[in-house]
């Protein structure tokens, strides 16, 4: 269950940021689902689009003791932004380092985090990661913290102002959200008050609450097994290539994956991707799902979530073919979610043959199964993880086999081959035959029983019946399926 | 889901195929109405203006060639290769025929096992294309076509050569792909050249496709006994291709609750319903795999019929066959063949061998690039340049780049002071704080400054750099033998060039042996191709010596430009006027590559290395040991000097 206090300072919250701040209310749920989910986000857009006022307006709904805020600027490096040695300690030889707010508030906020310095930008490698600050051998850290950071991009490179900030470090915020210019409806609304506003806001969480809240959305969101998979599938399917190693589809060098897809299929979907997203993409996601279910009130990730988060978690991670010609990326973003939902909806019985064939196979079903990789490329590992099934069943059986044979044990045997026939396919299954013919009691019920297997059999059976024989020699081949439909009203029964 | 399509007025009959075709993502574009349809990279393209059915069979076609075979261009390439090695080693192009060939059969066999409803829609095009191409008595036709009848069960295709659809039956069962390949194929060359006329009886009647649609609802619908009849090999066939696939016991095993005969009832039940046997048979095996599928079976029965139906509604009086000659299944797109020449090319030592290999190519092309390829077996010129060029891409590819040139960065020569440089070179302060007295190679120099940028009206933009090629005797011939060193430089140019143009930095040349030979001045990226052209057609006779002089001149009237000189270092010039003559000189990088005659290189090492660094700075000579190096170290070099910061 969520906190219904936390809740509603939840929505408080975004009451007064709305009183401020004017533009589509998509973007201020994801600054809010962020903000609850303790995922740390960035906020894109060109000079005032509003994204440093949406990231002021938050702080200011958070007691100022545990903010801290930092501008970006050339010479503002790790010294001015996070420790620096005391100097008067320094000069009698003592190494004692004064860490300054932003390594130790709760809630950081770094203002066009594209103009830090270089060893400052490095720094948030690992504030962003675990909250630690290091320096002359001290460490500082605040595990439980959220960043919200603003960078303009689209500032040109001549500009030596700006530091080109790393992948790796766009990994490491969990959202990354493009902010554009209110639209007009917006805009109208826009005008001396919105600075008054800002400052009338007043502080609603306390550090208690803020450590309340992000634990209350870890803990008490959950997340259904369904959902999970299905996010693991919306970080594969656009990673896999088939001509990559071990299907990474990130192995290759973008231009090297690109002329790769030209030669492949384009009705594969991972030929709509240049650059597939990182593991973290996963964590990422869930979370900012569960900060998007708890925005809306409840305390299960539904898909509508998962449909919110894919734009702001996939912003930076992903790179799509075509690229240059997307003019609009939260839409294309948004039609790439819809596609891939579509896709596992539609592999969904292939998946299920996969688990199917693994329990028994069948060789049709297996082709079916690869006709659907043929089609979804990405089924691929499905058809491979059954391969490693058979393969590991039949090393197993393997074992078991030479032990039986040593003993000598008919029983043992013959559920080898029973069990041989129904994982493995035929041409394997036969190196198990246990081929020695198999006495079975004769009796009237055993006839009935052979009635239900096969004709021909039930004859023989009633001809010796009726010469009143006690018993009745088999072969492997008859006994196994005698054996199979005397294991089927269990099966039908657990059905 | 169907993800592209110029047709919307059939979206509904393309996502009906789509999740038949096991939801194969169908991309749909539009052909100009005289055009074949075909697949290129998973793209299907159909022809405009021919109607609901030939829309619905051509995209079963094609779409099943996406999912069953060949899937992939390189597949089918495959295929090719098998058939013109164990075929027809003689005929690539024959190769490639029989490779469609085979294609189409193995999957039309597949189709008509799959589905009641793709099976409808196939049935309904075999006929038409029966009917339509009637007068047709081309032995590989009237064969091809024999074998759709039979997969089919279609009475109105006689079968006239029984042995042929042996074979056939034969190869479909065959497991392996490519072997299926070439036993097709091979019954196919196993043909009578001599056509066997059809019989009049069946084709007098049917010669209009209005005509043979209403056979083909026939044999889709009620006329399942044709299949009954003269579709008994394909029963055969199927059921014993499906031997080691559904002919699993427990399948049978399943069957119980229906007696002792299952076999019987069934054929009962389908008496009931009305029903031949055919692939509805196989669809009902299918379909008993799992208690209580009865009822699901019987719904998709009432979906499949549904759907043949309006299918059918739909194609009235609009059906119009394919083209009696199939296109390939998986046509190769311009840019296939250029990836297949592009591949040929990377995959030549040398010119002959890139000659044998675009002979090869252009039997399979088939048109598609056949002109580009015959220029390149005409032109040696170019075909030597774009083999180059290939090698220089490669070797492009294997060198990472940073995502951003430098475009600030000052660089700083590092040598060391020496007599001859002057007093105005020393480096007073680090002189003085380092060592105290000026030690010629110990004492610091002055930081010659290169400026890996120059400002002009349009802003910062690299340096232009001109590549000065010593191309004295020694460096032999450019014939794409790839033994010579000229090869080696004219790759290295092109590398530099390829990635120059990423830079956007202006590109030159020297040619230089006793004099200069040729002179071209730094160009824009968008003046390469002329560059190349000049590069290649101005370039000396190999019978000249070696002065660098000239070259040096040239270096020295320009010092706002970079110069890379790549040389064997065997020149005419001593030590000490080399010395004299490169004095001043801070915009050059100097590479030297080693002889293939090891007293030589190591006459180079001893000798000419040395006094070039002595002359130009140790930091700014480079020995190559090995030949094939000079491209990827030069690129190196080159990338060092005007990418990194």
């Amino acid at each position: 269950m969520i906190n219904k206090n936390l809740h509603t300072k939840l929505c408080e919250t975004r009451r007064l940021i709305e009183t401020t701040f004017f533009h589509d209310a998509y973007y201020l749920m994801v600054v809010l689902a962020a903000f609850a989910s303790r995922s740390h986000i960035c906020l894109l857009g060109t000079r005032g689009t509003g994204k440093t006022h949406l990231a002021k307006a938050l702080l200011r709904t958070v007691d100022p003791a545990i903010t801290a805020t930092q501008q970006g600027y050339l010479s503002a490096d790790f010294e001015q932004v996070l420790a620096a040695p005391k100097v008067a300690q320094l000069m009698q030889g003592i190494e004692e380092v004064t860490f300054r707010k932003l390594a130790t508030a709760r809630v950081k906020m770094i203002d066009e985090i594209q103009r830090l310095g270089m060893a400052a930008l490095s720094a948030f490698f690992r504030i962003l990661d675990d909250g630690a600050v290091e320096y002359l051998g001290q460490e500082r850290q605040v595990e439980e913290h959220f960043t919200i950071a603003t960078a303009n991009p689209t500032e040109r490179d001549s500009d030596t102002l700006n530091i080109t900030i790393p992948e790796p470090l766009w990994d490491r915020f969990a959202a990354v959200v493009w902010v554009p210019i209110a639209r007009l409806k917006d805009q109208m609304k826009i005008n001396g008050n919105v600075k008054k506003a800002l400052d009338a806001i007043q502080p609603v969480w306390t550090e208690k609450d803020l450590l309340d809240l992000w634990n209350n959305v870890r803990e008490n969101v959950t997340v259904s097994k369904e959902l999970e998979y299905t996010t693991t599938l919306m970080l594969r399917i656009p990673s896999i290539c088939i001509k990559g190693q071990g299907y990474d589809g990130s192995s290759l060098e973008p231009e090297k994956k690109r002329a790769k897809c030209a030669e492949c299929n384009q009705n594969y979907l991972c030929s709509k991707v240049l650059t597939p997203p990182s593991l973290r993409l996963k964590l990422a996601y869930l979370e900012m799902a569960k900060g998007f279910a708890y925005v809306d009130g409840r305390d299960s990730v539904n898909m509508k979530d998962l449909e919110d988060a894919f734009p702001v978690v996939f912003w930076k991670r992903i790179t799509f073919m075509d690229e240059d010609e997307i003019t609009d990326r939260l839409t294309a973003l948004r039609a790439f979610f819809k596609l891939l939902t579509k896709e596992m909806q539609e592999a969904q019985e292939a998946v299920e043959l996969a688990y199917e064939l693994k329990q028994k196979y069948t060789a049709a079903k297996m082709q079916e199964l690869e006709t659907a990789a043929n089609a979804k490329v990405w089924l691929i590992e499905a058809v491979d993880d059954v391969k490693s099934h058979q393969e590991h069943v039949r090393t197993q059986l393997k074992t078991r086999h030479a032990q039986a044979k040593q003993k000598n044990d008919s029983d043992e045997l013959s559920k080898i081959s029973d069990l041989a026939n129904e994982v493995l396919p035929s041409q394997d299954a036969k190196a198990f035959h246990h081929n020695e013919p198999q006495t079975i009691p004769l009796t009237a019920q055993t006839v009935a029983e052979l009635a239900a297997v096969d004709l021909e059999l039930f004859k023989r059976a009633k001809v010796a019946f009726d010469a009143k024989q006690t018993s009745m020699t088999l072969t492997d081949e008859e006994a196994r399926r005698v054996r199979a439909k005397r294991t089927k009203p269990n099966k039908q029964k657990a059905k | 889901m169907i993800l592209d399509n110029d047709f919307p007025e059939y979206t509904e009959t393309a996502e009906k195929i789509d999740r038949e075709l096991a939801y194969v993502n169908l991309i749909i574009r539009r052909l100009s109405e005289d055009k074949v349809p075909c697949v290129k990279n998973g793209i299907i393209y159909i022809p405009e203006k021919k109607g609901p059915g030939r829309f619905s069979a051509d995209i079963t076609h094609e779409g099943a060639h996406l999912v069953r075979d060949p899937i992939t261009y390189t597949d089918y390439v495959e295929g090719i290769h098998a058939i013109h090695s164990l075929v027809c080693p003689n005929d690539m192009r024959e190769a490639a025929d029989l490779a469609n060939r085979a294609s189409d059969l193995i999957i039309e066999n597949w189709i008509s096992r799959r589905s009641k409803a793709l099976r409808d829609i196939m049935v309904r095009d075999s006929l038409a294309l029966w009917h339509t191409h009637s007068s047709n008595t081309d032995p590989k036709w009237l064969a091809l076509m024999q074998a759709y009848g039979q997969i089919y069960g279609l009475a109105e295709i006689p079968l006239t050569m029984p042995d042929f659809w042996e074979k056939i039956k034969t190869a479909l069962r065959d497991p392996d792909r490519l072997s299926k390949y070439v036993k097709i194929a091979q019954a196919f060359t196993e043909l009578p050249s001599t056509p066997t006329p059809p019989p009049e009886t069946q084709k007098s009647q049917e010669n209009q496709p209005g005509e043979g649609e209403q056979q083909s609802q026939q044999a889709s619908g009620s006329g399942q006994s044709k299949d009954g009849e003269k579709g008994q090999d394909k029963q055969e066939s199927d059921d014993e291709e499906e031997e080691d696939t559904d002919a699993d016991d427990d399948e049978e095993d399943e069957q119980d609750g229906k007696g002792q005969s299952p076999k019987s009832e069934e054929d009962e039940e389908q008496k009931q319903n009305g029903k031949g046997s055919g692939s509805n048979e196989q669809e009902q095996e299918d379909g008993e795999d799992e208690d209580g599928e009865g009822d699901r079976q019987e719904k998709q029965k009432t979906k499949h019929q549904k759907q043949s139906e309006e299918t059918e509604e739909k194609d009235k009086g609009e059906y119009e066959a394919r083209p009696a000659e199939p296109d390939a299944p998986i046509n190769p797109t311009h840019e296939d063949m250029q990836t297949a020449i592009e591949t040929a090319i990377q995959n030549s030592q040398n010119d002959s061998e890139l000659r044998e290999r675009l002979e090869e190519l252009s039997a399979i092309g088939a048109g598609v690039g056949a002109e580009e390829i015959q220029q390149l077996q005409k032109d040696q010129w170019l075909r030597i340049l774009r083999f180059y060029e290939t090698k220089a891409a490669k070797i492009t590819l294997a060198i990472d780049f940073p995502k951003r040139a430098s475009r600030t960065a000052t660089e700083l020569s590092t040598r060391k002071w020496r007599f001859s440089d002057g007093l105005q070179a020393i480096d007073h302060a680090a002189t003085i704080m380092k060592k105290g007295i000026n030690v010629p190679l110990v004492t610091a120099q002055t930081p010659q400054s290169f400026n890996r940028v120059r400002l002009d009206r349009r802003g910062r933009e690299p340096r232009p750099l001109i590549m000065s090629f010593d191309c004295s005797g020694s460096t032999g011939a450019r014939f794409g033998t790839m033994r010579e060193i000229r090869d080696w430089e004219a790759i290295t140019f092109l590398a530099i060039l390829r990635q120059a143009r990423k830079l956007g930095q202006q590109i030159g040349f020297d040619l230089w042996h006793d004099y200069l030979a040729k002179e071209a001045k730094p160009t824009d990226p968008r003046q390469f191709p002329e560059l190349k052209r000049q590069f290649f057609q101005n370039y000396p006779g190999p019978m000249y010596g070696t002065s660098i002089t000239p070259a040096l001149h040239k270096i020295k009237q320009n010092p706002d430009e970079a110069f890379m000189l790549i040389t064997d270092g065997i020149i005419s010039e001593g030590r000490e006027q080399l010395s004299n003559e490169a004095k001043g000189i801070s915009n050059t990088l100097v590479l030297i590559f080693a002889q293939s005659d090891p007293e030589t290189a190591q006459r180079q090492r001893d000798k000419y290395v040395p006094a070039f660094q002595e002359a130009f700075g140790a930091n700014r000579v480079l020995f190559i040991e090995k030949l094939t190096d000079l491209p990827k170290i030069a690129l190196k070099s080159w990338r060092d000097w005007f990418w990194s910061a």
